[in-house]
């Protein structure tokens, strides 16, 4: 007994009614079962209801912020929403990479990364905890670059370097 | 902003055009004649959609770019809208229906002004599906090494193909512009769901139905929301719209538009398999249909996989279920279901009227080969989700939580179609 009561939040009166409405259907038959079919919908319209005018009311709010933004170019949609990823990586390094690159990148959050990683193609983003020796290629800060005095700058944005380490450090 | 408009608007026209000769000579086999312009234009953009950009990915690999096969495709669809545009016009519909579509209309307006003022948002979308679309469009091909540096390479390109050819159109990244042409998809969607329950019941039903849908928060928040740009939703409408045109009649055409679903997401090919096994049992005269689409449909994207030599199972690995104590974690997963269900914040009433409908027409839906070819890919799919959360390399509850809203959406939608196709007065005469 214990066991079907522990049964019952499990199922709620989402299965309930449905398991009740399966055993009426099987037990009534003629007008009284189209009576329970009608309650049945009648039920479900009902219940709907609230959803329905909440999607319309919140969607209906949500027009004139919508339309705040609705015409602006792209550009600054991606700024406001992703910050500067769209003019950092595609407008500023994008054009000093090529196929076959392999570009370390440090510092950066999992989200900025999948941003670097896209819009750095057809070069390849590797995400690294630390730099590595010799020869390489990096997206680094300004501070990283006083470890690196000898580099060749390929592309600059904001504090952020595109840089060729030459394998002197 | 216009010019990501234009160029969304330009490959949605395209992809109708070519929809519009695919469905002409569908038509021509099926002897069968539709005239209900939305049904037409919504099958044209579905249908077309997944047969442009799976031509594309052939033809790519072939060398030929994505702005040359995107210009053929172009002109294929001048030659539909010349030849098969004026067959939309003659149907008219009637005041209810007028005020219904009306509705729809401004419904559908606030989710595109929603949708377009936005960039991408979510996990799915920066990770997997708007990286593909900028590698598409900055290699202009599917290479053999395009998508090794994504996270999953193996994930079919329905979406990203669609996304970069409104990019190739606008030259630049632009998810704005991609996200018109996605916004088509759930126009078909609506269109295709509108013109279904219309056809079956009287308007102010199809009215409940039509809200029911559009009111649910998930999908809501893939048309328009957060989740917009990510293929889910797409699973959903191609998997509903087959569902419709095979209660509707057009078999064949339904048929065609289920053999697109493993061309959006990996997940649809168990559908796809699961239906296509149904009907070679029930339908002999769409036997030789079911062999030449899988072959044409399914065949090009999993010889271009072998091709890439990328790592398909580089996520799920299915001898875990040997490994695992299976029976407690598939207990686990069947009550998320059973939770994710009865979520009405996420699904207002959908699944309850599918259950109600369900069991109200139980006695006879087992003798009507359609329904149960639709009931079968259902549960074939809900097994493989749960099977999926049973053997998920992650811990089970996170995963389950951060992908059961998405799963049950793949099945949503072809709930409100056969919740709404039961309901109908017609069925119950039938």
């Amino acid at each position: 007994m214990h066991k079907l009561s522990a049964l019952l939040p499990l199922l709620g009166w989402f299965y309930l009614l449905l398991g009740g409405y399966a055993a009426l259907r099987v037990c009534t038959r003629g007008k009284l079962q189209s009576f329970f079919d009608v309650c049945m919908f009648g039920f479900i319209v009902v219940m709907s209801a609230p959803f329905i005018w909440n999607s319309i009311t919140f969607e209906t709010a949500q027009y004139q912020t919508s339309m705040k933004s609705f015409w602006v170019p792209f550009e600054q949609k991606i700024a406001h929403e992703a910050g500067e990823y769209y003019d950092l990586y595609y407008g500023a390094f994008h054009p000093h990479v090529k196929q076959g690159d392999v570009v370390n990148i440090l510092g950066v959050s999992t989200r900025e990364y999948h941003y670097a990683r896209m819009y750095m193609y057809p070069a390849f983003l590797l995400q690294v905890d630390a730099l590595p020796q010799g020869e390489f290629t990096a997206i680094v800060n300004k501070e990283n670059m006083k470890m690196y005095p000898h580099t060749r700058v390929r592309a600059q944005y904001g504090g952020k370097y595109l840089i060729d380490v030459g394998g002197q450090q | 902003m216009m010019p990501d408009l234009f160029s969304g608007l330009a490959v949605i026209g395209v992809f109708m055009g070519v929809g519009a000769c695919i469905d002409a000579y569908i038509q021509h086999h099926e002897k069968i004649r539709y005239t209900n312009p939305i049904l037409r234009l919504s099958v044209w953009m579905l249908v077309g959609g997944g047969s442009v950009t799976l031509a594309q990915a052939i033809m790519s690999v072939f060398g030929i770019s994505l702005l040359w096969s995107l210009g053929i495709a172009a002109g294929i669809a001048c030659l539909g809208w010349w030849k098969y545009g004026h067959t939309l016009f003659p149907h008219t519909y009637n005041v209810g229906e007028k005020v219904l579509w009306g509705m729809i209309g401004v419904w559908m307006l606030l989710l595109f002004t929603r949708e377009f003022s936005r960039v991408m948002y979510t996990w799915d979308s920066v990770a997997f599906w708007t990286p593909k679309m900028v590698a598409l469009f900055e290699s202009r091909a599917v290479r053999k090494h395009t998508f090794e540096f994504f996270n999953h390479p193996e994930y079919p390109l329905l979406l990203p193909l669609s996304g970069a050819d409104a990019m190739i159109i606008t030259t630049k990244p632009s998810e704005s512009a991609a996200k018109v042409v996605f916004f088509g998809y759930i126009l078909a969607c609506v269109g295709i769901l509108g013109s279904f329950v219309m056809r079956n019941t009287t308007w102010i039903k199809s009215a409940f139905w039509i809200a029911l849908f559009l009111s649910s928060f998930i999908v809501r928040e893939h048309m328009a929301g957060e989740y917009a740009g990510t293929a889910d939703i797409l699973v959903g409408i191609y998997m509903a719209a087959g569902a419709a045109l095979f209660l509707l009649g057009q078999k064949k055409m339904g048929l065609l538009v289920w053999m697109f679903l493993p061309w959006i997401k990996s997940e649809g090919l168990v559908f796809t398999l699961a239906v296509s096994g149904f009907l070679f049992l029930f339908e002999k005269s769409l036997r030789t249909w079911i062999f030449v689409l899988g072959m044409l449909c399914i065949g090009p994207w999993r010889i271009i996989v072998k091709w890439m030599g990328v790592d398909t199972s580089q996520y799920f690995k299915f001898q875990e279920i040997y490994v695992r104590d299976w029976v407690e974690y598939a207990t686990y997963s069947v009550h998320a279901f059973r939770e994710e269900f009865r979520n009405l914040g996420k699904w207002n009433m959908i699944f309850f009227a599918f259950f109600a409908q369900t069991i109200r027409f139980f006695s006879s839906l087992i003798r009507d080969k359609v329904l149960l070819t639709i009931y079968g890919g259902m549960a074939a799919q809900i097994i493989m989700y749960i099977v999926i959360c049973t053997i998920t390399p992650e811990e089970q509850a996170s995963f389950i939580a951060s992908a059961i809203s998405r799963l049950t959406l793949h099945l949503a939608p072809t709930a409100v179609v056969v919740a709404s196709y039961l309901h109908a007065k017609k069925h119950q005469s039938a």
